[in-house]
């Protein structure tokens, strides 16, 4: 018999329970597992930059990533979910990230070089298989 | 009493009554974002869109995450293009109650063939 571990949310009985979203866990459903997380700086010095981060899995892993696109350095960090675009009257900037097998890549390219992009990262075990 | 099932990270102690949920590996009085499905598809686009689709046979509309492999080898998600070559090759992601749609746009040179790895979660939306 396959053995699962299974816990019900607040009120459900886990014995009866029957569709995914009745369980806090269970482990007859995948989770994403993380790998790694962390910032990288991408320094725009002309109209298009990248920044690598090298995960070493020998895959293209499940991955997410958001960058703080600017005008104005006064803003503070207000973080987006790649890809995306910023635009506003003079100034258009396209941020988005790739993988493979070895790398995260993460590009910038705009109108306008204005600096250095963060962009923060999460890398997870889960195999694309691409 | 409830029962609860806790791991906390290396160097946390677990019966300290102190932690944050980063602190622990796993926490049963939270709920995960559980993968009801998951796989590959493929497909040739020839158009502005070329629709990919997918029965998820959810009942609702499910919370899908999705990344697709360009012919120039490299991954990109959603909203994104390839990463080389014909920069008007993009693609997106939509769901309704019955299916997934992988749309992609051909931009200006030849048909290709994407693989997209797609990842449908239990929360409906």
């Amino acid at each position: 018999m396959t053995q699962v571990i299974r816990v019900s949310k607040a009120g459900v009985n886990v014995g009866t329970a029957s569709v995914a979203n009745d369980f806090n866990y269970a482990s007859d459903y995948n989770t994403l597992k993380y790998h790694s997380s962390g910032t990288i700086n991408v320094v725009c010095a002309g109209t298009t930059a990248e920044g690598t981060v090298t995960h070493s899995l020998g895959y293209t892993p499940f991955f997410s990533s958001y960058s703080w696109v600017y005008d104005d350095p006064s803003e503070g960090a207000v973080y987006s979910m790649c890809p995306q675009v910023f635009v506003d009257a003079f100034y258009w900037t396209f941020v988005n990230t790739f993988a493979d097998a070895n790398k995260l890549y993460f590009q910038v390219v705009t109108n306008s070089a204005v600096g250095t992009f963060p962009f923060k990262y999460f890398i997870f075990r889960n195999n694309l298989g691409l | 009493m409830s029962q609860v099932i806790k791991v906390s990270k290396q160097g946390k102690d677990v019966l300290s009554g102190t932690l944050t949920p980063n602190d622990y590996i796993f926490d049963s009085t939270l709920n995960t974002f559980k993968i009801v499905s998951s796989g590959t598809i493929s497909g040739t686009v020839s158009g502005d869109p070329s629709t990919l689709q997918l029965a998820h046979n959810q009942g609702t509309i499910p919370a899908v995450y999705a990344f697709a492999k360009f012919p120039d080898g490299y991954v990109s998600m959603p909203g994104g293009l390839s990463r080389t070559g014909d920069a008007n090759r993009w693609w997106k992601v939509e769901m309704d109650a019955t299916n997934v749609y992988f749309d992609f746009y051909k931009g200006t040179t030849a048909n290709y063939n994407p693989v997209v790895s797609y990842y449908i979660f239990e929360a409906p939306l």
